[in-house]
């Protein structure tokens, strides 16, 4: 059997890009058929073959690093460059929604009546449910590293603890929202505040849920006894993805909530 | 022949692990020994059966798919008619 002189991860060929890449094809192509053609067959199918390649491509990320030992400290390197650039990228995403809230908000336009809010919308209490939710993803920052500390001081115990009431505070953090999103008076469609205000918050939302997932993964892996106390690269970038989230959330809090109301 | 025997013999070798109910077993060695076998099985394929039962049903809804959008694409036009 040959063996490689260098430390880096030759990878193997796998079958997941290709699913992947095709299943982006169909939860687009989906879209389209549930815009304009009112089915969601194509769309579920998707969405399917996607969860389906993401769970198989992350379980061979796992079985490469915890069970055949090729993530080496350069090839950890490399992964830890690789999460900063995507957060990176996230940021940006954010960057235009805040852009378009700003935009529309700093030089309001006779038709909303030249302030902000724009006539006929009744901001909600930033000092009510979002303030409460502020606390929350605050909260869940500290136990978040107190799970990561727990981690490095090989205390088991308190590692799962401190990341479960991590998780169950972005739970909480969710249905909190979503009780605000179904109880607002006003909707996407209400011109332009509206807009910013759900597309941005929205696609916040979606981030909470995502890094929500991504700590219950790390949860599940801590249990099997997959982290060592050196060595748990997966479990920091979890933890990095949901300091960006509560980032995100504090500006939108300070722009949109507070400063937009 | 005998390749598909040896491979047979290191899938029946895979147990399905069963939770223990209060406190977790620490299977990693379990798991480093399987995975690491040298038996030329693809990584996304070494778990055992429930792999190629995933592997199988992620493709054909895949591919199949978007050959069946393929295939639809082909037949919303006429042929030419020469």
């Amino acid at each position: 059997m040959t063996h490689q002189s260098h430390a880096y991860h030759m990878v193997k060929p796998s079958p997941w890009p290709l699913t992947g890449a095709l299943s982006a094809l169909l939860m687009t192509s989906g879209l389209a058929m549930w815009f304009h053609f009112h089915s969601m067959t194509l769309l579920m199918l998707g969405l399917l073959t996607n969860t389906l390649t993401m769970y198989q491509w992350w379980r061979d990320v796992t079985r490469e690093s915890t069970y055949q030992g090729h993530h080496t400290p350069p090839v950890q390197k490399g992964l830890r460059y690789g999460m900063i650039l995507f957060i990176t990228s996230e940021v940006f995403f954010f960057a235009g929604f805040f852009w378009a809230f700003y935009h529309s908000s700093l030089a309001p336009t006779p038709q909303l009546g030249g302030h902000w809010p724009p006539t006929g919308i009744t901001p909600l209490n930033p000092l009510e449910v979002p303030l409460l939710n502020t606390s929350v993803l605050l909260a869940s920052g500290v136990s978040i590293t107190w799970a990561h500390h727990s981690l490095m001081g090989n205390n088991r115990n308190q590692m799962i603890q401190a990341l479960l009431i991590t998780i169950l505070l972005g739970l909480y953090f969710t249905l909190l929202q979503a009780s605000e999103y179904f109880e607002s008076p006003f909707t996407i469609s209400d011109g332009i505040y509206g807009s910013t205000f759900f597309v941005a918050t929205g696609f916040h939302g979606l981030h909470v849920i995502i890094g929500s997932t991504f700590l219950t993964i790390c949860f599940i892996r801590q249990l099997m006894f997959h982290f060592t106390s050196k060595h748990h690269f997966g479990f920091e970038a979890a933890a990095w993805y949901w300091h960006f989230v509560d980032v995100v959330w504090l500006f939108l809090y300070v722009s949109i909530y507070w400063w937009g109301s | 022949m005998l390749r598909n025997l040896l491979a047979l013999r290191q899938i029946g070798q895979r147990t399905i692990s069963t939770a223990s109910r209060r406190h977790f077993k620490n299977k990693v060695p379990e798991k480093q020994k399987l995975f690491q076998e040298d038996d030329e099985i693809p990584l996304y394929l070494k778990g055992g059966v429930a792999d190629a039962l995933l592997y199988r049903a992620t493709m054909i809804l895949t591919v199949g798919t978007a050959y069946a959008i393929y295939e639809l694409a082909v037949a919303s036009f006429p042929k030419k008619q020469e």
